[in-house]
Formats: C-alpha cells, sequence, structure tokens
C-alpha cells in the first residue's frame, strides 16, 4: 500500500511537469487545436496581408457583380478575426483563364468560375518544401444554381457567400486539405454548425458567419 | 547552546575537525536517527523536483514532436496540392466512377481504357480493404500526367452504401516565375 501510494505521488508530479509546457500554449489550445485539422500556415512570416486574391474575369458580372461582392464577403469573414498580425485577403485585377491544377508561384491566390463535376466548390493548397502553403486556388461550379444575395436563399439554390467564406477559411490552411470539422458537437447539422463542417445543404444560409469553434483554431493557427 | 542539542553540535564539530587525539566519536541512536530524517527529507525534495523536471522535459519534447516536420513527397518539379471538395449532395453507387470523375477533373483529362481499369482495381480493393469505414482512400498508380502526378482522392461511404468525393491530392506542376 506504501509502495503504491509513492508510485501515485510520483504520478502526480510527473503529470504537473508535464502539464506546464502543454498549458504555456494557452486555455483553448485542447479544445481547439489546429494539428487536429493538420493546419497549415502561409509562407509569409508575419501572416500579413499579401494573400490577394486574383479573380477569374469568368465570374459573372466580373468585379462588380454579386458574385465577386459575395466572394469579397467571404474572405472578409477570416480579415475581420485577427489580432495583432492581421491574415487579410484582398482583391486584385483579374488574370488570365487557367485550369485549377498547376501550383502558380508567380501569384498569391485565386478564385475562379468553372463548369465541373462532382462538387459545388473545390479549393486546393500548394505547399512548398518546407510545408507552407504559398499557392491557393478555388473553383466555383458554374452549372450550380447559386443565390447571390445576401438574404433568405431560394428553393433549390446554394448560397453563394455561405460557400465562399468555406473555401477561404480552406485558403487560410488552417483546414488543409479536405480537414473539416466532424464531430456531432461542432456539427450537429442544424443551424448551430461551425462554418467548417463539411457539408451545406440547398437553402442553408449558415456557413455566411464563423462560429466560435471556427474563429478559436483559426486563431490558434495564427495566433 | 544548551542541553542535548548543544551537545550533540559540540560532538559532530568535533567530529568533522577530526581531531586524532579524540578519534571518531560515534553519533548518538538520537542525532543518527534525526540525520536519517534530515537526508530522508533531502531526497524527497531532490526527488521531487527532479521528477517535475523529467515531466517538463518530457512534455517539451511531446510537445517538438507535435510540430510535425515535412517531408515533401513529390519530386523537384513539382509541390503537393492538396484539395476539398464541397459536395453539392451528388453520390455515386461505384466508388471508380466517382475517383475517375474527380482524376479526370484534376489534370488527367480524358481517362483511357487501362487509367479506368486502373482506378477501378484501386477502388475495389481499397473499398474491400475497408468495408465498413467512413472514409476511404483510393491511390491509383496512375502514369503522371501534364499537371498532376500520384493522385489520391478520399470519400465519404453513405449510409445506403453510396460514395461522395471529398477530396484528395496529387503532385501539381509548378508554373509560373
Amino acid at each position: 500500500v506504501a509502495s503504491a501510494s509513492v508510485l501515485v505521488q510520483c504520478a502526480g508530479r510527473f503529470l504537473v511537469g508535464l502539464s506546464i509546457p502543454l498549458l504555456a500554449m494557452g486555455p483553448t489550445a485542447f479544445a481547439h487545436d489546429p494539428s487536429e485539422f493538420n493546419a497549415k500556415k502561409w509562407v509569409v512570416a508575419d501572416y500579413q496581408g499579401d494573400i490577394t486574391v486574383w479573380p477569374d474575369n469568368s465570374f459573372p458580372g466580373g468585379l462588380t457583380g454579386t458574385f465577386f461582392d459575395r466572394v469579397q464577403n467571404g474572405y472578409q469573414q477570416w480579415n475581420a478575426l485577427c489580432c495583432v498580425d492581421s491574415f487579410d485577403f484582398s482583391s486584385g485585377t483579374a488574370v488570365v483563364s487557367r485550369s485549377f491544377g498547376p501550383c502558380q508561384t508567380d501569384r498569391d491566390s485565386i478564385v475562379f468560375w468553372e463548369n465541373f463535376t462532382g462538387a459545388l466548390a473545390q479549393t486546393g493548397q500548394c505547399l512548398n518544401d518546407n510545408g507552407r502553403v504559398y499557392y491557393v486556388g478555388t473553383r466555383f461550379d458554374s452549372s450550380q444554381f447559386w443565390y447571390t444575395g445576401t438574404g433568405q436563399v431560394g428553393t433549390n439554390n446554394f448560397d453563394f457567400w455561405g460557400v465562399a467564406t468555406h473555401e477561404f477559411g480552406h485558403q487560410t490552411g488552417t483546414w488543409y486539405g479536405n480537414a473539416h470539422f466532424t464531430s456531432p458537437i461542432s456539427c450537429p447539422g442544424n443551424s448551430t454548425d461551425q462554418t467548417m463542417c463539411p457539408s451545406l445543404g440547398e437553402e442553408q444560409e449558415k456557413w455566411r458567419s464563423l462560429e466560435a469553434h471556427d474563429i478559436d483554431t483559426f486563431q490558434n493557427n495564427y495566433p | 547552546m544548551t542541553g542535548a542539542g548543544g551537545h550533540e553540535q559540540e560532538e559532530r564539530t568535533r567530529d568533522l575537525r577530526g581531531h586524532p587525539s579524540e578519534g571518531i566519536v560515534p553519533p548518538s541512536p538520537r542525532s543518527r536517527e534525526k540525520w536519517r530524517r534530515g537526508v530522508k527529507k533531502r531526497l524527497g525534495r531532490w526527488l521531487t523536483v527532479g521528477i517535475l523536471v523529467v515531466g517538463i522535459l518530457v512534455g517539451t519534447v511531446v510537445l517538438a514532436l507535435s510540430e510535425t516536420t515535412y517531408k515533401d513527397p513529390c519530386p523537384p518539379d513539382r509541390d503537393l496540392l492538396a484539395f476539398s471538395l464541397t459536395s453539392d449532395g451528388t453520390s455515386y453507387a461505384s466508388i471508380s466512377e466517382a475517383v475517375s470523375i474527380v482524376a479526370s477533373e484534376n489534370g488527367y483529362g480524358e481517362l483511357s481504357t487501362s487509367e479506368r481499369e486502373t482506378i477501378e482495381k484501386a477502388s475495389e480493393a481499397a473499398a474491400s480493404a475497408a468495408p465498413t469505414a467512413d472514409t476511404i482512400t483510393v491511390e491509383p498508380d496512375l502514369p503522371d500526367s501534364d499537371v498532376a502526378a500520384d493522385l489520391v482522392v478520399t470519400l465519404d461511404r453513405t449510409e445506403d452504401g453510396k460514395y461522395i468525393p471529398s477530396g484528395g491530392s496529387y503532385c501539381a506542376k509548378v508554373v509560373g516565375g
């Protein structure tokens, strides 16, 4: 009994020691650790604003139409979060059309409009040799029935603003690849779903703004 | 100092000096007991400090290892491009059909007969290796396309046994200045 008690005491002291560096990470790290999502960071050392979105001319209405207005609404959700080191999307001028595929070393980030099969949107992140994101592309499927307003989403339509907000979450690198929240706590399947949950139904506008777990996880990746 | 304590202190001082004429005076049982308690106390303190330090060191190492070092899996002229697909609800009864669509949409273009067969075999193998898994990863060994190589596709299995592509990765060609 005495040796068991000593063992328990030693284990207790060891755990106290172990928890000191873990606590130093901050109180929210346990609940929303970005490593859970294999999070990546952009190459820019201070994560500052040079994450320019280069829209393709293919968006209906170009840079002044409602499609691109909602793209801006989407990335502004992430811009609004910040902190000392701002992660800041901004819009650049239109560039020539391109395919989704190659990693472009001369551009920061693109969004474009394309008819493709099997998804509402697709976001890809290219990593450099150090595992940092240096280029991101998002394409939106032009064959979908999109709602591009700011009110109630119409019947059988998908909310373009909400999907844009979600895709820019991937663009930050925090939800790398196809990483999403998946737990029933984060994604119960109703209006309280986090924006970085994996699916959005028709007529739903729940992805437009960010929820607590979205914000905490992003800010843990970009403290 | 007076009393037993003072006397013991005197004895110990004399011992330390080690006067050859006096020899070493054996400690009394009481002072031996006191000395033993002192040593025990000091050892206990050092043990506590030691265990705490080891705990901190192990914790720090665990944290350092969790910051995984990235190893680029791609050839020198390509970089890893990982992608997510936001589903529009479309599901596929055939896993190989779903993978073929993702492949043709990501740099492989129109697939040849042999490419389709390769995808089919890889899809069947992945599905049978994880018959109840919610997520399946297919890695068809496709010849390098102009823009993509080493394609990996992940799919979610629906409750009715269909498949929804959710993302993947490939080694993308690097272009630009």
